[in-house]
């Protein structure tokens, strides 16, 4: 027995509403099945509280006098967009301070402005004859903004990969601190909360459908950039009134070694307004499946490790190649089920009324690549001959060598022709000055870093810059030594991109 | 419970660890160790009954001696219940709730400081910040 939005609605206004959380709904529909649920229950409330970097606000700081058209503006020397009309500007979540760098960013400066804080305005503009004015600095707070109104391209994603790392040293990603070898797991998304997962078919969240967002109420105003709903990777584009919302369900964040980000609480009402809505809301964590893939690829393909469900990494540990690997996730599952909480508190209360979409957003796109006029060059394409010298051999005779062939680097290997070391020109006059001389076994480099030649040149820069080395021998899957890539080189090819 | 050794370069050179071992006999356990050019520091984890004993032998050999008592300092305002933390930790002082909070208990900290870089909202920091 089907329901229209307008009878929700009204029981909403008269406090005969019954809204439960998502999750308890999967309860619900296994004791009373979908067609019994359907006609008790008349909402449903999803709820998120993650990282979502897609976020910023629009905001208008009114006219000065004499006027300025703004060329650039910061706030607590964060840089804001204002291509767009005279004071107009648009402050992303992950721009980082001209001044303190990693530490502060665009997402401080949103939490600053929600917690009623002041932050200080400085911009320049090129003077014109309706323009005259060329700079303005002010202390403001929200409440001297004409508007202030989040504006994400990107949120609410349907789910999130597993990141994890397969290499010998600590990565800083996005998805926080990856310990060596499977040392840990994270993850993100709130499963069984998932907004867009409780309807997955885009039958009652598209444009202009009524969500509570940090607090306040916002609206879904298209899909998010990179929805990709064929791949269960739907995104959605939200707005809503900053001024009205909590620092409750907005926070800035730091990710260490990468950069600022904004949580954002957002929750959706889902009005159960047939039996194929009640039994999509019954969804679980243990439904709901992702992949663990491999951050220590920096590759937009990265591998695929394994499938697993949110039930599993919610359990605390998940099972790699019979490695058990502790899991953390970067959202919060207990802030979502808060949302989830209020969301439908105030929806009982008949504070918040639900809206149905005016238009659908699409079910069926998939996200594309990047198009790049060039593919970046392998190593195997710069790489240079290098010459290579045995251990047993003279310091002399590799002085000898490095001034005659013009070499900084000599590659030393065995005698079946494996990569055993590394002297420099450096190490040469090193021993020289210490007097010695006898062989090369005792001044080489043993832990040598390399490269493969299927690697993206970018990768062997970033390599060379962490190690702070000037040269990395290119080696096969043998080991054997097949080439060398020097910064040199490197940053000659890269200047000229 | 867990102390903190702190030697100079002087002493470095000598098997502190195994000395004071031998002397009391107390079975202690290396939580973490760091040494460079200038100073040692370690920390270990020693039975409560027996660590007046073992402070004391340390002690006679010129190590500087205190308790670790609040190692990691937890700002519950900053804290958004994520548990990116959860993972990163090498004893186990962060698990999930059952109803997903994050429960924590110092007790083992070894002040690795993972934790600190990894929480995104700067809930954790150490004593002395």
């Amino acid at each position: 027995m089907p329901k229209s939005l307008e009878e929700i609605n009204e029981r909403i206004r008269d406090g005969s509403v019954y809204v439960v959380s998502a999750d308890e709904m999967t309860a619900i529909v296994a004791e009373l099945g979908s067609e019994d649920a359907a006609r008790e229950v008349d909402v449903v409330t999803t709820g998120t509280f993650g990282a979502m970097c897609s976020s910023g606000v629009w905001m208008n700081f009114g006219h000065s006098d004499p006027p300025i058209k703004m060329s650039q503006v910061w706030l607590n020397d964060v840089e804001a967009y204002t291509g767009v009309a005279a004071v107009d500007a648009f402050i992303g979540a992950t721009q980082l301070s001209e001044t303190r760098g990693l530490e502060y960013g665009g997402a401080h400066v949103i939490e600053d402005l929600v917690a009623r804080k002041e932050v200080h305005m400085k911009a320049v503009g090129y003077a014109t004859d309706c323009y005259p004015r060329r700079s303005v600095e002010a202390p403001i707070s929200i409440a001297d903004l004409n508007e202030a109104t989040m504006l994400n391209p990107r949120n609410a994603y349907q789910r999130y990969n597993v990141a994890t790392n397969s290499t010998d040293r600590v990565l800083y990603t996005y998805m926080g601190t990856l310990l060596p070898r499977f040392g840990n797991a994270t993850y993100s998304g709130s499963g069984t909360l998932s907004p867009i997962y409780n309807d997955p078919d885009y039958e009652t969240i598209g444009v202009g459908t009524r969500i509570f967002l940090c607090g306040a109420q916002g609206y879904v105003i298209g899909n998010g950039t990179q929805h990709d709903p064929a791949n269960s990777f739907g995104t959605l584009m939200v707005c809503g009134d900053l001024k009205a919302m909590s620092t409750d369900y907005l926070r800035a964040a730091i990710l260490h070694k990468y950069g600022t980000s904004l949580y954002v609480g957002i929750g959706i009402p889902i009005p159960v307004l047939n039996e194929g809505i009640a039994r999509k809301t019954a969804i679980s964590d243990a439904d709901i499946k992702t992949t663990i893939l491999d951050y220590g690829v920096a590759r937009r393909s990265r591998p695929e490790l394994k499938t697993v469900s949110y039930g599993e990494l919610k359990s605390g540990m998940i099972d790699l190649n019979g490695k058990e690997v502790r899991t953390s996730s970067m959202s919060s599952f207990f802030k979502a089920k808060e949302i989830a909480t209020e969301l439908a508190a105030r929806i009982q209360k008949g504070a918040f009324e639900l809206a149905l979409p005016t238009a659908r957003l699409p079910q069926q796109a998939t996200q594309k690549p990047m198009k790049q006029l060039s593919a970046v060059p392998l190593v195997r394409e710069v790489m240079l001959p290098s010459i290579t010298v045995r251990e047993a051999i003279s310091v002399q005779e590799a002085a000898k060598i490095i001034v005659g062939k013009q070499v900084n680097h000599l590659p030393v290997i065995s005698a079946s022709n494996k990569l055993i070391g590394i002297v420099t020109a450096y190490d040469i006059a090193k021993a020289v000055a210490r007097n010695k001389g006898d062989s090369l076994k005792g001044i080489m480099t043993r832990r040598v870093v390399t490269a493969t030649p299927d690697e993206p040149i970018d990768l062997a820069a970033r390599r060379l810059e962490r190690h702070n080395i000037s040269a990395l021998p290119v080696i096969d899957h043998t080991n054997s030594v097949i080439g060398i890539i020097t910064s040199e080189d490197l940053s000659k090819l890269l200047a000229c991109r | 419970m867990k102390i903190v050794l702190k030697f100079s370069q002087k002493i470095m050179q000598d098997p502190l660890l195994a000395d004071v071992v031998l002397e009391t006999g107390v079975r202690l356990n290396i939580d973490r160790a760091f040494v460079d050019a200038s100073i040692g520091e370690i920390v270990i984890d020693v039975p409560d009954e027996r660590v007046e004993e073992v402070a004391a032998a340390f002690r006679r050999r010129g190590t500087e001696v205190r308790e670790m008592d609040t190692p990691i300092v937890f700002d519950e305002t900053e804290c958004v219940q994520c548990g990116a933390c959860v993972s990163v930790c090498p004893v186990e002082v962060f698990e999930y709730k059952d109803d997903r909070t994050i429960s924590i208990n110092l007790k083992r900290c070894v002040l690795c400081k993972t934790c600190i870089a990894m929480c995104p909202h700067g809930a954790l920091k150490t004593a002395e910040e």
